[in-house]
């Protein structure tokens, strides 16, 4: 049995690899989210109803916990959370579209998610010196004691990268499962299977995006005096 | 299956445009809204607040100016009723003082009434006791001999009266 889910179409761009597979579905996913915020931003009333009323409820949410989770300087990383949050959330499900590979999940990809992750990782350390300065940002690497430097390098690496496996390691199982259940077990078996699939797609965005958010709290949290 | 290559790179440039694009066309907008909404809510809750608290006032007020209003209206019954009073004692003793003063006339008429009567009374039993005494001793008096007798008897009469 030949698997197709995870196997990329690579070509040479600018004398790197790229998976331009993965680079499509990005946009794909990218201009799904564009235009399902275009349709909720597109009237802007006063009193929300139908889809601006949906995606209010989301953002107003997620906004409440970065806030709870950030301390009120939270707008500094709202944006790239809530993008994090709808973009992942877009992508996990576009892999269980029955479209016989020819629509996948970007995130199935470990390229796009220690993207995301490392991305994430550098806005920590920008914010950090922006919020707290750069003695500070220096001094936290040495914190509670000198000898830890090395344990907090560790957890640097470690944050983006447990991240990103997290998220690529249950797509990619999850859509190589679909594949061998529909050959396995054609219809029922994989339509529950998309079921808890969709539901894995939303705690995966959200755990995502909460993970993030606790990493960033120091380097967005109010100075200390 | 699992490669880290260029497509790293492009994803993060990906996400990156993603977030700009987001940010300009939904996220900025939407939170305008959100925070347009918070303001009005908040703004309509304060302006609740403060007209609740002025018809608070008001009505502290009004019930202020009522209860000066009764006690007025009650310091104005009063006043007319002691004011009554002292007219009805005015007029009381006036009408006293009135009936004293005829009570007075009256009897001092009464009084001088009494005397002329009796004085007149006194005279015409002189006269009449004169007139028995001459019948009886047969003897005619003179009209001077007459007046000196009846005033004899009158200043005795008088005497033993002033005995008595």
């Amino acid at each position: 049995m030949q698997l197709h889910t995870g196997a990329h179409t690579v070509v040479s761009l600018f004398g790197m690899q790229v998976n331009m597979d993965t680079i499509y579905m990005t946009w794909l996913a990218g201009a799904i989210v564009i235009f399902l915020m275009f349709l909720a931003t597109r009237q802007k009333a006063l009193v929300p109803s139908g889809w601006q009323n949906a995606v209010e409820i989301v953002m107003e949410g997620l906004c409440n916990q970065f806030r709870d989770n950030l301390g009120p300087r939270y707008r500094q990383a709202a944006y790239v959370l809530l993008t994090l949050f709808f973009f992942i959330f877009v992508s996990n499900q576009m892999g269980l579209l029955p479209t016989n590979h020819l629509i996948v999940s970007p995130t199935n990809d470990l390229n796009t998610t220690l993207g995301l992750a490392i991305f994430c990782s550098i806005m920590i350390h920008v914010l950090y010196i922006r919020n707290q300065g750069i003695g500070r940002w220096g001094k936290h690497f040495f914190k509670p004691f000198a000898p830890f430097v090395l344990i907090n390098l560790i957890e640097e690496i470690a944050r983006p990268v447990t991240l990103a496996m997290r998220l690529f390691g249950n797509i990619l199982a999850g859509e190589i499962l679909l594949e061998v259940l529909y050959d396995l077990a054609p219809y029922l078996v994989p339509i529950i299977w998309i079921a808890f699939s969709l539901f894995i797609g939303l705690i995966q965005a959200y755990i995502f995006t909460t993970l993030a958010s606790a990493y960033l709290m120091e380097s967005v949290a109010e100075e200390e005096h | 299956m699992v490669e880290l290559n260029g497509t790293l790179l492009i994803q993060i440039l990906n996400f990156v445009i993603l977030v700009a694009i987001l940010a300009k066309v939904a996220y900025g907008p939407m939170m305008k809204v959100l925070d347009d909404r918070k303001a009005r809510i908040q703004n309509d809750l304060n302006t609740a607040a403060s007209a609740r608290s002025d018809a608070k006032k008001l009505k502290e007020s009004y019930e202020a100016q009522l209860r000066d209003a009764q006690v007025r209206a009650q310091d104005i019954v009063n006043k007319a009723v002691k004011e009554a009073q002292a007219q009805a004692q005015v007029q009381m003793d006036e009408v006293r003082h009135a009936i004293a003063k005829e009570k007075d006339a009256a009897s001092r008429q009464i009084e001088q009434e009494r005397q002329d009567a009796l004085r007149e009374l006194k005279g015409q039993v002189a006269e009449l006791s004169c007139e028995i005494a001459s019948k009886i001793i047969g003897q005619h008096m003179t009209a001077a001999a007459n007046d000196r007798l009846v005033a004899d008897s009158l200043a005795k009469m008088d005497i033993r009266k002033a005995g008595k």
